[in-house]
């Protein structure tokens, strides 16, 4: 019997190293690294991403408008406990570009605390290291419902296709 | 038995939490435009001989609205469309300048010339250009010309 659980004990410690390694791969940031803390929670976050998360500019001057993806995602945390913040990064497939990334928001649809005061109308810009986008408490609703927007280019930049992700991470300090 | 089941669990709970991730794609084209957004357009008269051998400067001639996202070459063309056309001649007829810049550009006849080059990473600036026209060697006497410029971006 004792030889037997030893057994089992070898593939769990194995899992362990497994995913503390992952958090660390993803969240490629400075000092902050909220990925590698949820790692001691048991909290998950689900991203449901409605509308494709495409940006085109047909002409010059839609660079001088802002462009929305309206209801764009909905993230949803499980359990809700309080004081969980939400953070948010860009990566970008390739070189990357802060200055784009920079541009590149988030505006809640739903009433919830956010971090900074003085964020106009609940809108957070990303940017290629993880930004608090949301504190979110036990009363807060289970979904958080976002607009992603792109805003206006007022500086040259780098032209071309670029592909990005979102990365969501949780973290209970 | 138990052992087991708590391992399965922990495999689960180990692929959800921490992160979640959703994937875009942004169309960022190389684009530009120049528009006119004021002129001070009027015909030139060199009735009198000072006129005629001094020439005019016509400050403030247009103004112009460069929209790019990289950087850009602007040429100004000058179009004659008085019938009769000789580059050479009048390839000192009219200069151009831009506001701020030192040196009046000779401009020729049907052919685009470069006056002005991005030096900034503004997306939009907007420039307002100086003329002057110096007919003393380049036109004859009782002549009347109608000449058009235009402006064209390029990359740079």
């Amino acid at each position: 019997m004792h030889h037997t659980m030893k057994h089992f004990l070898f593939p769990l410690v194995g899992l362990f190293a497994f995913s503390s390694s992952q958090g660390q791969i993803a969240l490629n940031s400075g000092s902050i690294s909220p990925g590698i803390a949820a790692l001691s929670n048991t909290n998950s976050i689900s991203v449901t991403q409605h509308q494709p998360l495409v940006f085109s500019y047909q002409s010059i001057d839609e660079y001088d408008m802002d462009k929305t993806i309206t209801n764009a995602l909905s993230v949803e945390l499980a359990p809700r406990q309080a004081n969980q913040f939400i953070y948010c990064q860009v990566v970008f497939n390739g070189p990357p570009q802060p200055q784009l990334a920079q541009r590149l928001g988030l505006k809640l649809r739903n009433p919830v605390q956010v971090p900074y005061s003085g964020d106009f109308d609940h809108i957070v810009m990303l940017s290629t290291t993880p930004v608090k986008i949301a504190e979110v408490s036990k009363q807060s609703p289970g979904s958080l419902h976002y607009d992603v927007l792109l805003r206006k280019q007022t500086k040259m930049e780098s032209t071309g296709n670029f592909n990005y992700t979102l990365v969501f991470s949780i973290i209970q300090p | 038995m138990k052992t087991t089941f708590l391992f399965l669990s922990l495999l689960g709970a180990a692929s959800s939490f921490g992160q979640q991730s959703v994937t875009g794609f942004i169309e960022s084209p190389a684009m530009s435009a120049v528009n006119l957004i004021a002129s001070n357009e009027r015909p030139l008269d060199f009735s009198s001989i000072d006129a005629y051998a001094q020439g005019q400067l016509i400050q403030n001639y247009c103004q112009l609205e460069v929209k790019s996202n990289h950087p850009w070459i602007l040429s100004a063309v000058l179009n004659d469309y008085s019938g009769v056309t000789n580059q050479q001649a009048e390839q000192n007829l009219i200069k151009i300048r831009v506001q701020g810049t030192q040196d009046f550009v000779s401009l020729v006849p049907g052919v685009a010339v470069p006056i002005y080059v991005s030096n900034n990473q503004l997306l939009r600036n907007t420039y307002t250009l100086d003329v002057w026209v110096d007919p003393k060697l380049n036109m004859g006497s009782h002549q009347i010309k109608q000449m058009q410029l235009s402006f064209q971006l390029a990359s740079n």
